[in-house]
């Protein structure tokens, strides 16, 4: 495949502070990637990098084999900014078309190109109204409608589901998933739920510097590793309970009170454990809440990031 | 290259500059601030008896804020009306334009609207397009407001057609070569700015800042101050009223000079500048 975006010791500093501390990456086209990292890690800096909206204070990057700005990437990248506003009293469809004209559209076709991406996000009865009318989820989604005009081979999404409702978040999810064979998606967002049900890669940054950059199934081992969350906290005796089966080699029980327990067996008999494990949890009387084969994502991206 | 112009690019940010301007708070503010000043000005110049300003009392009244002989010109050689208009329009512009001009990409920058423009358009088009989008507003309105006062001054003065038509021109040619350099101030300021609150107090405070210097340089030395003067297109208007045609010719070329070397400078800064 591909590479889209390629770096070699990329750094920026902000005065004394360093965002970015000599990050190389080789990102091929493809598979959706997620980006996460704690605030302040430096997740916007690359972005903003990668579009062109700042310059690295040291290294190199490549995005698509040339350097950021170069017009050859006009069309080509699209960009959901994090904390971009739109332009107040000037209606939704008038700005989309305005974008879309900017990037080759005739003035007559902007109109059906703005509208397909209006509905692309199940906006289309907004586009008269000027966005500072608009709710946050519908204004996310306008947002995020700009990023798909035209054909961009790269769409990278900042917190696209960050502070929308539960219904209005899944429809975004449902969007990124009939759209990400046709494209390739990066997307940062501090709900691991999100990265974990729509990206194939994971890129997890701490204090500017990328610490891993693998497959999801990889770094959560779905192989030999059941995740389980309680309904309460785990009873003192739960390692007693689950240690009368052979195949289990070793419990952690999380101290971060969302009551996990990760249960690591050996592959022996990976078929039967789960029956096993869920007889003697009910025997005992430990209600559960999920049962899942492989680590948390989020509590694996916790521990990597935990200072 | 990264810093080519598309035409069509341009005209679409100068277009949606243009049509923003009239759905915004602040464009909206300036015009009606504008339009008002304007209304009132050429309502009581219509009622004022401004044919004293041509008798040699009202000349050497003149002659004490301008050069005697460019009074004498505007007063006697053209309609008195229109000579009016023109002194109160030049001496007003730098205050409205810098109004106009203040946000031409400061707001752009604080509201993060730009990281929507970035992927589409290179710097330099937005830069342009902006600056082609104000300069147009400004022109529009001094355009408006000096063709009103031709028609009135025609209205209120026996005057040839062709004379009123003419001087006409030539104060509408200065205006747009005087707001154009002021224009382009403010493309430089907005440029370092970092909203358009501070673009604003940047241009107008540091205006009347360097004014107030410039008068406290006058009392020490009249020819330092003369030179200091010219760092700002103000410094060359008292040739914009001369007599001499040569001499308008050459202020012309300054305001225009000034002009491009502000919206280079504002250019460079912004090309570079982390968004």
């Amino acid at each position: 495949m591909a590479s889209i975006i390629k770096t070699e010791s990329l750094s920026k500093d902000y005065g004394n502070k360093r965002v970015l501390d000599s990050i190389n990456l080789d990102i091929a086209s493809g598979l959706p990637i997620g980006l996460v990292g704690p605030n302040g890690a430096g997740k916007t800096t690359f972005f903003s990098i990668v579009c062109g909206y700042i310059q690295a204070s040291a290294g190199s990057i490549e995005v698509f084999g040339t350097r950021p700005n170069d017009p050859i990437l006009r069309g080509k990248l699209a960009i959901l900014p994090q904390d971009a506003r739109l332009a107040k009293g000037v209606s939704v469809l008038q700005q989309l078309r305005t974008f879309a004209e900017l990037q080759g559209f005739s003035y007559k076709s902007s109109r059906t190109e703005a509208q397909r991406v209006l509905e692309l996000v199940n906006l289309a009865d907004v586009g008269k109204q000027p966005p500072e009318f608009l709710s946050h989820g519908m204004y996310k989604r306008v947002a995020i409608a700009q990023a798909f005009i035209g054909e961009p081979e790269l769409v990278i999404l900042d917190e696209p589901t960050s502070g929308l409702d539960p219904n209005t978040a899944e429809s975004i999810r449902a969007l990124i998933h009939t759209q990400k064979t046709e494209r390739t998606f990066i997307i940062s967002s501090h709900n691991l739920n999100d990265i974990e049900n729509l990206c194939q890669h994971i890129l997890i940054m701490k204090q500017g510097k990328i610490t891993h950059y693998e497959e999801v199934a990889q770094l959560i081992n779905r192989t030999n590793i059941l995740s389980i969350r309680l309904e309460q906290v785990a009873p003192g005796n739960i390692k007693e309970v689950l240690t009368t089966i052979d195949t289990i080699n070793h419990i952690e029980i999380s101290d971060s009170g969302d009551h996990r327990i990760t249960i690591h067996f050996s592959e022996d008999d990976a078929a039967g454990i789960e029956i096993s494990i869920l007889q003697c949890l009910t025997q005992a009387g430990i209600q559960y809440r999920e049962f899942s084969r492989g680590e948390s994502l989020s509590q694996k991206v916790s521990d990597i990031t935990k200072d | 290259m990264q810093h080519s112009i598309r035409l069509r690019q341009l005209g679409i940010i100068a277009r949606q500059d243009l049509a923003s301007s009239l759905g915004s708070a602040r464009a909206l503010l300036f015009l009606v601030f504008f339009g008002l000043f304007w209304f009132w000005i050429l309502w009581k110049l219509s009622d004022a008896n401004l044919s004293s300003l041509s008798s040699f009392r009202g000349l050497n009244f003149i002659g004490l804020f301008m050069n005697p002989e460019h009074a004498r010109h505007l007063f006697l050689d053209h309609p008195v009306y229109l000579s009016v208009y023109f002194l109160v329009a030049l001496t007003t512009l730098p205050f409205f334009t810098m109004i106009a001009a203040c946000d031409q990409t400061a707001s752009d920058v604080s509201n993060r609207y730009i990281r929507f423009l970035l992927p589409r358009i290179n710097r330099s088009e937005l830069y342009m397009g902006r600056y082609i989008g104000t300069a147009s507003l400004v022109i529009l309105c001094y355009t408006i407001v000096t063709f009103a006062a031709a028609i009135v001054s025609g209205n209120l003065e026996t005057v040839q057609n062709t004379g009123l038509f003419a001087y006409t021109i030539r104060i509408w040619l200065t205006l747009v070569f005087y707001s154009l350099a002021f224009t382009s101030l403010m493309a430089m300021v907005s440029a370092v700015s970092a909203s358009v609150a501070v673009s604003l107090l940047l241009g107008i405070g540091g205006y009347f800042g360097f004014l107030f210097m410039l008068f406290i340089v006058r009392l020490q030395s009249k020819n330092v101050s003369e030179y200091i003067s010219y760092l700002l297109p103000s410094g060359v208007k008292p040739w914009l009223t001369s007599p001499d045609e040569s001499t308008i010719a050459l202020a012309l070329l300054a305001m225009l000079a000034y002009a491009i070397v502000f919206y280079l400078l504002g250019w460079w800064r912004f090309i570079k500048k982390d968004m």
